[in-house]
């Protein structure tokens, strides 16, 4: 048993600029952070683009970066969120430069603004093409320097633990239920708030950009739990990660490669965005994607290409060094070849539904970054835009949090039932197959254009791996693949039961049946 | 929602398994309780049940029993059939999610559109159907009788099949009838690797492939012999043959052993990999020892058929119940 003032899950830039301000604010208050990998692996590591904030504002304004935004979203957005999140965005950047987060400027001193799809105006602050682990890496420093914060690695949150509000006989988050990975042994965490910062779902996928950590585990706790959550038909995929060879996560392609003027051409080298979009290549990213899955289907290959031949090499090589080596190693020099790229699920648009304060439906329970869902996004968010919306809200939702009286927990829990799954080569080989399965069914039935009734057979088929997985949990007990699958099942259910339900097509979300009617009508 | 995990946890290991088998015979006789079990429950069960078989012998067992309770350890669309042929008796199921992934491909709405767009056919419905579908039918069958069913149709009557296209793929090929089929698979059956199938007869040069029809074309173009669950147990105890490699549900295997206890009996592999537990029926092994015991004891959860519903679906079932 620990206790705790203020537990965060999750250690990607969320959870940790969360941690950070509440610590510094209240700094007689216990921090906890959790993080199931080591502290820096989160998908915010992975982000390349940058974070979009409007600081010119002669050619540009927050009206236009709030216009954007809604235009993404596809009518789905909460206008309130949005320029919510806008106007505050450029008081979280300077935080972030304070704390020592370096942005690329240009030949007179200014930042370099880059431009991605779907952004009216030059409006993405970055740092080369590895913008989210510079901002990673001197969170972290900042964490460390804080005295009252405590971090544990290979510490998996299992469950979060409920009681009865003596006075309100409201149910209140007073903690979690904590797996050290390392030695196998599981303890409560009580505390007075806490926040879920857990990431995103994307491992719910074969083909994804994300971390192999990126499980949904919060959203699966509080989907357990009966906190409210929203949207999870909505998934973003990116439409250029890099298709060579089959590793996950699969490597990403900034935006930003296209916004500085590379083609897409399919593979009969036809430059094939005319036919969909007026914003060419620059289109927003549900467009392109369909775009491309459209394309690959007709030229019944794996991949469209990337076109750089015509750009300036050094420029190119200076702009994104991060990308330039990955495909030096891979053997393609952009001089001269074709980058060959697909979609692959990159973000999702939905999550746990919070306030304007980044409260969940469930007292002394918060989320924050892509597992939260604001309503900023709608059916489908703007590129650059989840960064800036996990710093603002990591700040609305510490401003909060510090109002929250702390009020010591109680909740005891025996955990005598509690059996490790120590490591063993049978059943792991057995789990690492049904994650593959799952991550099979989705990329089928769940993918850029989804059909009711391949979704139908698709919870079915995940229905009959969640009966397996709970048994193997009852004969073998608990392990961290074993509770990461039982957490990717539960996300591919919401997503595939959302999908279902939804009978419009918007943003992100494509059904086929829709389509057609569309057509005929 | 998937429950919490310490709920999970906690709900485990509540009784011993030797009591429950006692508690669940005396439960039985006490409250005249008849058992049906299908051939795919886990072994416990089979034990204990009063009768074990497949969909057409399980369905005939319920038309028959004098007993106040049936209790099916089956899935949703068995308990339900035998609701409609018994809607005087209590049937209870121990688990009510235990669902068939064939009886799930077809929902009602969807195949109601399918029979207007087609008017004029004989509608024949698999026995892992719904109630409402099997409303909707014409006739039942089961694999067992499928064969005998389509036959009974009179010839130039067009026929609509459902839910399995496998199924219905073998009965075109087997009786020469064109037949208008629904696309539903078993998720059990579509799993089996035709390439491993063939490297394992290399290694067992001497051993028969068996199949269930509900297994993908391919895969029933190699087997020797095709038939239901009890069609396979019949035929690897009266044929010659000393080894055998079965292409079905797992579970099916202990029973067959059991049967033949001197014969080789080989599980044909799935596609990707055995550990994974492809050919096993996960719905079916919703049922367990404590459950079935709970579902006794306190005479829930039970299966319900509107009046609505019952009156048209018991028809096409006497059908075919007459027919076998």
């Amino acid at each position: 048993m620990q206790n705790f003032d203020y537990l965060v899950i999750g250690s990607g830039i969320a959870g940790l600029t969360f941690a950070l301000k509440v610590a510094q604010h209240k700094p007689h208050s216990k921090v906890c952070i959790v993080t199931k990998a080591n502290e820096n692996e989160s998908n915010t590591k992975y982000a390349q683009g940058g974070i979009a904030v409007v600081l010119d504002t002669i050619l540009d304004s927050y009206q236009k970066h709030i216009d954007d935004t809604l235009k993404a979203g596809d009518g789905l957005c909460d206008r309130n969120v949005v320029e919510i999140v806008v106007t505050e965005g450029s008081a979280r950047l300077r935080e972030l430069i304070d704390w020592g987060v370096r942005f690329d400027k240009n030949g007179k001193g200014d930042f370099h603004l880059g431009l991605e799809g779907g952004h009216s105006q030059n409006r993405i602050l970055h740092h080369n093409d590895i913008t989210g682990f510079e901002i990673e890496k001197n969170l972290l420093i900042q964490i460390h320097r804080q005295s009252n914060i405590q971090l544990f690695s290979s510490h998996l949150a299992i469950d979060l633990l409920l009681e009865k509000d003596s006075q309100t006989v409201e149910s209140k988050c007073s903690g979690a239920l904590i797996l050290n990975t390392e030695t196998g042994t599981a303890e409560v965490f009580r505390s007075s708030v806490s926040m879920l910062a857990t990431g995103g779902v994307g491992q719910v996928y074969g083909t994804t950009t994300n971390s192999v950590i990126a499980t949904g585990d919060g959203i699966a706790m509080a989907n357990r739990v009966g906190a409210k959550i929203q949207g999870m038909e909505f998934i973003q995929f990116h439409p250029t990660a890099l298709k060579h060879g089959s590793s996950s996560p699969s490597f990403l392609i900034s935006e930003a490669v296209r916004g500085s003027g590379a083609y897409l051409v399919n593979a009969n080298g036809e430059r094939f965005m005319v036919n969909y979009d007026s914003r060419l290549e620059l289109a927003s990213r549900d467009i392109v994607s369909r775009a491309i899955y459209t394309e690959i289907k007709n030229t019944g290959s794996d991949c469209v290409y990337l076109d750089c031949r015509h750009l300036d090499k050094v420029e190119f090589e200076n702009h994104f060094p991060n990308i330039a080596a990955r495909l030096k190693s891979e053997g393609i020099d952009v001089s001269r070849d074709l980058i060959p790229v697909a979609p692959a699920a990159h973000y999702l648009c939905g999550g746990i539904d919070v306030d304007v304060h980044g409260q969940t439906s469930i007292s002394g329970l918060m989320a924050c970054g892509e597992c939260a869902h604001t309503g900023l996004h709608g059916g489908n968010r703007l590129a650059s835009n989840s960064l800036l919306e996990a710093v603002v809200f990591a700040h609305r939702s510490y401003l909060k949090a510090i109002e929250i009286a702390l009020k010591p927990s109680y909740i005891h829990e025996s955990l005598e039932w509690f059996k490790y799954a120590s490591a063993n080569v049978e059943s792991e080989k057995r789990i690492a197959h049904w994650r593959k399965q799952v991550q099979n069914i989705m990329d089928e039935n769940a993918g850029i254009n989804r059909m009711d009734k391949t979704l139908q057979a698709a919870k079915v088929k995940i229905k009959s791996l969640e009966i397996k997985v709970e048994k193997a949990i009852e004969t073998v007990g608990f392990s961290l693949p074993l509770i990461e699958l039982r957490n990717l099942i539960v996300i591919a259910t919401m997503i595939v039961d959302a999908s279902l339900e939804r009978n419009t097509n918007k943003g992100t979300f494509f059904k086929i049946e829709f389509d057609k009617v569309k057509i005929l009508a | 929602m998937t429950t919490l995990i310490k709920e999970r946890a906690k709900s485990l290991n509540t009784f011993s398994k030797t009591n429950l088998a006692e508690e669940i015979l005396r439960l039985k006789k006490e409250k005249n309780a008849i058992i049906l079990a299908h051939y795919y429950q886990e072994p416990a069960i089979q034990e204990i049940a009063d009768f074990v078989g497949d969909s057409l012998g399980l369905s005939q067992q319920a038309a028959s029993t004098d007993a106040d309770i049936i209790v099916f350890a089956g899935v949703h669309f068995m308990a339900e059939t035998a609701k409609i042929i018994n809607p005087k008796k209590r049937v209870l199921l121990p688990d009510l999610n235990a669902s068939c992934s064939l009886a799930e491909s077809c929902p009602p709405d969807l195949f109601r559109e399918f029979i207007d767009k087609h008017p004029g056919h004989t509608v024949i419905t698999y026995v892992n159907c719904s109630a409402e579908i099997k409303a909707m039918s014409d006739i039942v069958c089961t694999s067992s009788n499928a064969e005998k069913v389509v036959a009974s149709v009179p010839l130039g009557t067009p026929i609509i099949f459902a839910p399995d296209k496998n199924l219905g793929a073998y009965i075109m090929h087997k009786t020469g009838r064109e037949m208008l089929l629904w696309d539903g698979v078993c998720i059990v059956h579509e799993a089996f690797a035709i390439d491993k199938i063939l490297k394992l007869h290399q290694k067992y040069p001497q051993a028969q492939f068996i199949a269930h029809p509900e297994s993908n074309p391919e895969i029933l173009k190699i087997a020797s012999y095709i038939g239901s669950t009890t069609g396979m147990i019949n035929h690897v105890k009266t044929d010659s043959g000393k080894e055998f490699i079965v292409a079905t549900e797992a579970g099916i295997l202990y029973k067959m052993q059991q049967e033949v206890p001197e014969k080789v009996l080989i599980p044909a592999p799935a596609k990707e990999d055995n550990t994974c537990a492809c050919s096993e029926c996960a719905f079916m092994k919703m049922n367990t020892m404590e459950k079935l015991y709970l579902c006794l004891k306190n005479e829930t959860p039970e299966i319900h058929v509107s009046d609505e519903i019952r009156e048209k679906a018991i028809i096409p079932i006497e059908r075919m119940l007459n027919l076998s």
